[in-house]
């Protein structure tokens, strides 16, 4: 079977077995349980929000904005990290619409400088560095959704997590995610083309 | 190749990445992309926040989070308006000796509607001796059904559970 078809059968198989879930009862998430759930994440979420917003002051006012506003309601789910991350990534947004257009503060030193550096010779060492701030760069220049789509996938979620996250479909996750690549495409050929002239 | 097409293949190539960071991308996958999805996979990883830095935020958090807001469903209001308090919101209850002294509504079960004020108290009071004295349903400003339990009280709002005692 092509991967597209199997793709589509996983996609139906999964439908039904939505369908035949057991509904899901509002709660509120209690002190205790909050706690857990920040030993749980928040290294990772913080991790996710500073290669969102590219800065490390918003991105940790975001997860304190985050957990304020898990705890404050009730909600229907069965999966408090999923929710996590879209209360996270809301609130991200919300931040990021305050900033005055031109005026990000994006700090691509500090997303170079928290990247981890395996032991390499100094002059593969300067290309690595000089690959991942081209990699950042391009990746600062997409819309939010394909953004949060791109490194939610680097941290390890799965698509339907994605979708979860993000409120939409699967496929449109599949989307956001190409479209994403194929932007990246074009502004790290652009950069080569600058560089070699 | 379909945009479609591309987008499940990359994310084929981005679920074997992540069993095998050395994996070859499916065929069909353009190079470029694939290329620039291996760079992101081995050069973009999440940064690691100090510990420092979360025990800041953790406190931060839970220090200003006191749970002052009732939550969305709070049976707060439906309970002020019977002067008792509630159990899931205790910055938000009414203490019930504070609201022994406002007046209650109450309709009788049959004939035309007869609004009487009485205190909460005596309302309760008057039915605890009801059902002491083994007395049903009755006329009057309110109507206990004497059952194993706690009275039942039929108020303009309806009926109240004997668990709102």
């Amino acid at each position: 079977m092509s991967p597209y078809l199997s793709a589509r059968l996983r996609n139906l198989r999964r439908r039904r077995r939505q369908a035949n879930r057991v509904p899901v009862i509002s709660i509120i998430i209690e002190k205790e349980a909050a706690a857990k759930l920040f030993e749980e994440h928040s290294s990772m979420l913080l991790g996710f929000l500073i290669k969102l917003l590219g800065n490390k002051p918003d991105a940790e006012d975001v997860v304190q904005e985050a957990f304020g506003r898990l705890m404050k309601r009730t909600w229907k789910t069965r999966n408090w990290k999923a929710i996590l991350y879209r209360v996270a990534t809301n609130c991200a947004y919300d931040t990021m619409r305050q900033w005055k257009s031109g005026s990000t503060p994006i700090d691509l030193e500090t997303l170079a400088l928290e990247l981890p550096h395996p032991d390499g010779q100094p002059g593969q060492e300067l290309i690595r560095a000089e690959l991942v701030a081209e990699l950042n760069w391009a990746l600062q220049q997409l819309s939010f959704n394909q953004r949060a789509a791109v490194l939610l996938t680097l941290d390890g979620h799965t698509t339907r997590e994605i979708a979860t996250i993000l409120k939409v479909t699967p496929g449109t996750v599949r989307n956001l995610r190409s479209d994403g690549h194929e932007r990246m495409r074009l502004i790290l050929h652009r950069v080569e083309v600058t560089n070699e002239c | 190749m379909s945009v479609n097409r591309q987008a499940i293949l990359l994310d084929m190539y981005y679920k074997a990445l992540r069993r095998n960071s050395e994996a070859e991308p499916p065929e069909g996958l353009d190079t470029e992309i694939a290329s620039i999805a291996r760079a992101l996979s081995s050069h973009v990883k999440p940064p690691e926040p100090s510990p420092g830095d979360l025990d800041r935020i953790k406190a931060n958090i839970f220090r200003s989070e006191n749970h002052t807001d009732p939550p969305n469903e709070c049976r707060c209001s439906i309970l002020r308006r019977y002067g008792l308090r509630c159990q899931s919101c205790p910055t938000n209850y009414q203490d019930l000796d504070q609201t022994r002294k406002r007046p209650n509504l109450a309709i009788p079960l049959e004939g035309e509607p007869e609004y009487i004020a009485t205190s909460q108290h005596e309302l309760l009071e008057e039915l605890l001796e009801m059902e002491s004295a083994g007395v049903g349903s009755s006329e009057g400003s309110a109507a206990a059904e004497v059952g194993e339990g706690l009275p039942t009280i039929v108020t303009s709002g309806g009926l109240l559970p004997p668990d709102y005692y």
